[in-house]
């Protein structure tokens, strides 16, 4: 089969095109990418769990950002396309690995992590909340990213995942106590517990 | 039936994620210290909320003029193989076509040429020939043939498949 590649020349050339065939300026560009890149990245990361993966697709989120036609009425809507386009690109990963997952339905099977593994975080003063996030299903990740780290509210993360508000509060409810149970009793801090 | 929100959520995780949770207001505080969805949320919001500056902070992204670049090439790209797309569509069903025409021209021909091999081997062979010379004869024919029997075969088999190679290069 043939391979259709550009030459230099061509590279060149689409430097030229670009902001022809995309929907903002290299420099409207720039100061956005600023902006949001760390966040989507960090976002990435943590759904995916996997760091090279999440540079790959950090790249495709904004190929994909840029080629869109929507018109975007604010800087918070241009974000949330953003991580829309993100959570699509999570999401078709699910798909591709879904044969290969390991079903974690089950809260009583999650493992907490390790009293070691505990000692050496706090140590450093910190918890590895990358690790315990991947004891979660994939979509809890999201879920609990988007909602207590990006701080989206259940109607905005209900249409990046495609869900109904009311489904979504049950899911978010469930990947909560899952997350805590992996965290563990020690982690827990204010609010009254049983 | 268990509760899975709670109305004052959205409140909590604005306080916790703007820094401003020590100094919320006490009511807000002790109603998460009496609901357990809102104390869950401070703990989740707080742990998830420090993760991320932190990994922010580490996080090793390329720079937005690369991300620029890359997305231009792959974009001039894309371009370039939708502009061939019909062209390999036309190649394809001018293939096609050639191949059909062929079959069709073989076939009005196929009379005609039995027609000429019979009278051929009428003339070569005489018509007080014998049965048995006469199939020897045939036979030798039909063993020269042989290697373009195959060829032709292979053509018929190859060629679809040359033809759908030539129709997924993009």
């Amino acid at each position: 089969m043939r391979e259709l590649v550009l030459t230099d020349l061509e590279r060149v050339g689409a430097f030229d095109d670009a902001e022809r065939t995309f929907q903002m300026t290299e420099e409207a560009f720039r100061v956005f990418y600023e902006q949001t890149a760390r966040p989507i990245w960090v976002y990435l990361a943590r759904s995916t769990g996997d760091d090279r993966l999440a540079d790959d697709l950090l790249q495709e989120t904004y190929y994909r950002f840029l080629r869109t036609r929507t018109t975007f009425e604010s800087d918070d809507h241009r974000r949330h396309y953003l991580f829309r386009i993100a959570t699509n690109l999570v999401r078709d990963q699910w798909r591709r690995a879904r044969t290969d997952a390991v079903d974690r339905s089950d809260v009583s099977d999650v493992p907490v992590l390790s009293e070691d593994h505990a000692v050496g975080d706090r140590a450093l003063g910190r918890i590895d909340v990358a690790r315990a996030l991947e004891q979660l299903k994939p979509r809890e990740r999201s879920l609990l990213w988007l909602a207590y780290a990006q701080g989206f509210s259940h109607e905005e993360i209900a249409a990046q995942l495609g869900l109904r508000t009311g489904s979504l509060k049950a899911l978010l409810f469930r990947a909560r106590r899952r997350l805590i149970a992996v965290l563990g009793d020690r982690y827990r801090s204010g609010g009254r517990r049983d | 039936m268990t509760e899975h929100s709670c109305a004052r959520e959205t409140d909590v995780v604005s306080a916790v994620l703007s820094r401003r949770w020590a100094s919320a207001n006490e009511d807000l505080k002790s109603h998460a210290a009496g609901c357990e969805i809102c104390g869950d949320v401070v703990s989740l919001a707080s742990l998830l909320s420090a993760d991320q500056e932190r990994a922010r902070y580490e996080a090793r992204v390329p720079a937005a003029g690369q991300v620029w670049w890359r997305a231009a090439v792959r974009a001039r790209l894309e371009a370039a193989h939708t502009a061939v797309r019909p062209m390999t569509w036309l190649q394809g069903i001018a293939s096609a076509c050639a191949i059909g025409l062929a079959l069709a021209v073989g076939g009005m021909a196929w009379p005609s040429l039995r027609e000429l091999a019979s009278w051929s081997v009428l003339q070569t062979v005489g018509a007080d020939t014998r049965v048995e010379d006469i199939a020897t004869l045939a036979i030798a024919a039909l063993q020269r043939s042989l290697p373009l029997a195959f060829v032709v075969a292979a053509f018929i088999v190859l060629a679809p498949v040359a033809l759908y190679f030539a129709l997924t290069d993009d």
